[in-house]
């Protein structure tokens, strides 16, 4: 636990750290000014060949759909966020020669390992939720509350009071998709021992499999299910009617078998590696 | 001969036909009717929406509908709703012969009532109503349903049900999903869309029921 305490402290204690914060603040007022002026115009490109025959009644331009829009959008960039800071978790002290130093202390390498793991999934967690909580926040501020209308395979429109749970379920969900690319960046800046390219490497690998996730080729089609970045979206899931339970829960499990599986193999290299810096 | 008892037989046959036609007074019918919604100065009522269309899911809404003649509406509702604009106000544009030219095609039972079927036929060439059918019931002349197939929606149907009011109790809205241009298609990366289910979609009917409680309707005099 102390260990676990003193990892936060390093993460936190970082400027780096706060970049991500920053980045969300200011990439959330963008995305409010971008929906204030350009709003209208966009939906009125869904709503236009209704409105002949139809009276399109409320205002579907709430806080809650930019909420929504918000965790649609970023989604995109999170990942670079994440790795930014979690890339560096081990390779930065190797590169700084504090590795060595810890190790010469009666902690064991799994100790440490997890309590890294562990700091990275804490930093994901509250990124996640400062991102909900301001996009929540401003955008009922701003726009007040109301139905949202979320096109997904089909139209949905959810009541205001049926909107909440399902933004904060996507939340959650979320945390454990960034959760797996920070394991996976804190894997790979053990194996690399280099912070540049731990995070450099995690950012190439999350575009490549999220790009062969995206087209329907054949061959890849095959590999698809094997790639995580093909279950990091699925909190979409919670904007459907009749949500299939069961398809969420295998791909939460399918997310944390990852977690597991990124730990468990940065926790095997470390024990064998030579900590020479 | 055998011509002349050919031109006999037609003409035996054809004449109680032309008879019959004859019998029914379009102008009247189509008066009849339209005198009853001209009746309604006022009307407010509670109204809840469901909608039937493929590839929308929403829930049931409700919504309180005042209308003032002679044809403005208000629709007061909580959060987002699809409305059909055609058939919550009365159809007296719709059967005013000003407007449109009448043809008497017929005979039809419509939601268990015998009706007249009128084809209405726009007097103004750039009326959004290229041609509609309206079928109104023989016994009380209140319309039971109104086709009208329009320049941007293609054919739109709507279904009316009454209780014991000159106005309706239920109205249903039909339409074809792909005349309506909902778009499903246009969106991003993330979506699944099985394409052969949205491609036989297309060609469906969608369906809005409105269901229509606890009129407060206040009458004019109207000379006939």
């Amino acid at each position: 636990m102390n260990i676990l305490a003193i990892e936060l402290f390093k993460i936190y204690n970082r400027k780096r750290s706060y970049i991500g914060f920053i980045a969300v603040l200011v990439l959330v007022i963008l995305v409010l000014l971008g929906f204030h002026y350009e709003g209208e115009e966009m939906f009125s490109f869904i709503t236009k060949n209704l409105e002949d025959n139809f009276f399109l009644q409320g205002n579907i331009l709430n806080g809650n759909m930019f909420a929504y829009l918000v965790l649609k959008s970023l989604w995109v960039h999170f990942p670079i966020l994440v790795a930014l800071v979690t890339g560096d978790l081990i390779s930065g002290e190797s590169q700084s020669g504090t590795l060595r130093l810890i190790l010469s202390r009666p902690v064991s390498r799994l100790e440490l390992i997890t309590a890294k793991f562990l700091a990275a999934l804490v930093y994901v967690s509250s990124l996640v939720l400062f991102m909900a909580v301001v996009s929540i926040t401003l955008g009922y501020l701003f726009f007040g509350s109301g139905d949202l209308l979320v096109i997904l395979n089909s139209v949905n429109i959810f009541n205001e009071n049926d909107v909440l749970w399902r933004l904060m379920s996507a939340y959650l969900f979320g945390i454990l998709s960034m959760g797996t690319i920070a394991a996976l960046s804190v894997f790979l800046s053990a194996v690399t021992g280099n912070s540049l390219a731990a995070i450099l490497s995690t950012i190439a690998i999350v575009i490549v499999l999220t790009f062969i996730s995206l087209f329907n080729i054949p061959f890849l089609n095959l590999i698809k299910p094997l790639l995580f970045t093909s279950y990091t979206s699925s909190w979409q899931h919670f904007f459907v009617y009749d949500q299939n339970v069961l398809i969420l829960l295998r791909d939460m499990f399918i997310l944390l078998f990852h977690i597991i599986g990124f730990y468990l193999l940065t926790l095997i290299y470390f024990k064998r590696k030579d900590i020479v810096s | 001969m055998k011509l002349k008892i050919f031109i006999s037989s037609f003409l035996i046959i054809l004449f109680p036909l032309s008879i019959i036609a004859q019998e029914v007074n379009i102008k009247k019918v189509l008066d009849s009717s339209r005198k009853q919604m001209l009746e309604v100065e006022s009307y407010s009522v509670e109204a809840t929406f469901k909608v039937d269309i493929d590839f929308v899911n929403m829930p049931d809404k409700t919504a309180t509908i005042h209308f003032q003649a002679p044809d403005k509406l208000d629709i007061k509702s909580k959060g987002f709703m699809m409305i059909p604009k055609m058939g919550l106000r009365p159809l007296t544009k719709q059967l005013n012969l000003d407007r449109y030219h009448a043809v008497y095609l017929g005979d039809e039972v419509i939601n268990e009532k015998p009706c007249f079927i009128v084809k209405m036929i726009p007097r103004d060439k750039k009326s959004k109503i290229v041609l509609s059918t309206i079928w109104i019931s023989r016994d009380d002349y209140l319309v039971s349903r109104w086709e009208a197939f329009t320049k941007k929606a293609g054919d739109i149907v709507v279904d009316f049900k009454y209780d014991g009011l000159i106005l309706p109790s239920e109205i249903i809205f039909s339409f074809e999903i792909s005349d309506m241009n909902i778009p499903v298609k246009y969106f991003g990366n993330e979506v699944e869309i099985d394409k052969d289910e949205l491609k036989n979609s297309m060609g469906q009917q969608g369906k809005v029921y409105i269901l229509l409680n606890n009129y407060e309707i206040k009458y004019s005099n109207i000379d006939q």
